[in-house]
């Protein structure tokens, strides 16, 4: 069948098997495949919408319509540059693969509350599997971007 | 394929022989009687367990994809209760239902899976997988969630413990789907959950013990406890749970020993746990008894 969605902004129309891991329509310069299968290695996650999803666990008739950023599709985008920053400072950047999925957990995280208390950072950390970055390392530096995003996007008083 | 010229609506149907078809409703009704004329399809809703499937056993297969419907996408709340459409994803079950549900539920949902998964699987998903039963559907069961199933022109609720027979299959009729959950909102004091190994198919031996109560002034109000083994197999201490009601806290010794010896009469039964799987039961079960006080 064939599916049209939206790839980094840009129109795209592909025949897929409907029943197979979208991520294999996914694979050009910057989709992964991940090995897990199960969406615990974060390789193959992007944003859908504004939710962070497992392409290898979404069935690829689920991309009919649908709007799917990596990580090239948020240049420019100020969340993800303090991320970035952040990630950079507390030395995740070094987890390559892994590396998308680490920042989209982030971004969707900190797109829901900026200033996230322990309990959230916890919900998020604790199912990571990835030997790169420890829970502890992946914490502090969501917690770093989501101050740096605050101080700078804080309102001047009047 | 054809469409109805927006993306993501109406009927898309395979090229090549082997590409099976999917058709995705808009509407419970249109998805009711696309049931109601066809029943041997089979109904996805996030889709993530078929992913994890052998190839060989989704092939040549007509999909409902039930993900769009905006019937099963709705979670309301009243004083008693909150119903879930059995397509919300997790993920958004656990942004909203965090302040309201009990959080013993709140816990379970987050078991479905890291963030990814959860964004994608549903709960009505979670409930139908043939053949095993995950933690998040052992809790719904153990804290009195009910299910309703449609099919074109009738609908029926079920306790979802009765939703299948003792050999695991699922009691849904030809033509139905889950198309809501009942979750009562009742406020559980105490609670555990507690796995040994990993709990979803294929995952090898697992135990996950689960345990829920609610403490008034006097004493144990409500007190529930299971065990879920290899996600095939559940325990629930009935008798032991009802005896329970009543019972002012600390328990005395005489009480711990009724309860713990239901337990083990049970687990002798239980052939698929060996003696470390008895003895993290039995213990279990005593560290969620001294935590009730």
């Amino acid at each position: 069948m064939e599916v049209t969605f939206h790839y980094n902004g840009r129109q795209k129309t592909v025949q897929v098997v409907p029943d197979t891991p979208a991520h294999e329509y996914l694979s050009d310069a910057h989709g992964r495949r991940g090995t897990c299968g199960d969406g615990s290695c974060l390789q193959c996650t992007v944003l859908m919408g504004s939710r962070v999803t497992a392409t290898c666990t979404l069935p690829a008739y689920r991309l009919q319509g649908a709007e799917i950023v990596d990580l090239s599709g948020l240049d420019g985008d100020p969340l993800y540059f303090d991320i970035r920053r952040a990630f950079e400072k507390i030395g995740i950047t070094r987890c390559g693969e892994a590396l998308q999925g680490l920042v989209f957990l982030a971004y969707q995280l900190l797109g829901e509350n900026p200033l996230p208390g322990d309990e959230e950072l916890r919900e998020y950390s604790r199912h990571m599997t990835t030997r790169c970055v420890s829970r502890d390392e992946f914490e502090r530096a969501v917690r770093l971007a989501g101050r740096i995003h605050k101080r700078k996007h804080r309102e001047l008083p009047r | 394929m054809s469409s109805r010229g927006r993306p993501g609506v109406g009927r898309v149907s395979g090229g090549a022989p082997e590409t099976p078809e999917v058709i995705v409703p808009q509407s419970l009704g249109e998805a009711l009687q696309l049931l109601r004329h066809t029943t041997d399809r089979a109904v996805w809703a996030g889709g993530t367990w078929w992913l994890q499937q052998p190839e060989e056993s989704r092939r040549d297969r007509q999909i409902l994809a039930i993900h769009s419907v905006r019937e099963l996408r709705r979670v309301v709340r009243t004083g008693h209760h909150v119903e879930i459409g059995s397509t919300v994803p997790a993920g958004r079950l656990l942004g909203a239902g965090r302040r309201f549900l009990p959080a013993v539920a709140v816990e379970a949902i987050h078991r479905v899976g890291p963030p990814p998964i959860r964004n994608i699987a549903t709960l009505g998903g979670a409930l139908a997988i043939p053949g095993t039963t995950l933690p998040v559907t052992a809790v719904l069961q153990l804290i009195d969630t009910s299910i309703e199933l449609r099919r074109q022109g009738n609908s029926r609720w079920m306790p979802l413990g009765h939703f299948r027979d003792p050999t695991g299959v699922l009691r849904i009729d030809e033509g139905e789907i889950i198309t809501r959950l009942r979750i009562p909102l009742r406020t559980w004091t105490h609670w555990m959950i507690h796995t040994y190994g990993q709990p979803f198919p294929g995952g090898g031996p697992s135990l996950t013990l689960l345990g829920a109560a609610s403490m008034d002034k006097t004493g144990i109000d409500e007190f529930r406890f299971a065990l879920l083994i290899n996600g095939e197999r559940q325990i629930r201490l009935r008798t032991a749970e009802t005896d329970l009601v009543g019972k002012a806290v600390p328990l005395t010794e005489r009480d711990r020993r009724m309860i713990l010896g239901t337990l083990e009469d049970n687990l002798l039964f239980g052939s698929e746990l060996d003696d470390l799987g008895r003895w993290r039961a039995s213990n279990g079960l005593r560290g969620f008894l001294q935590k009730l006080q």
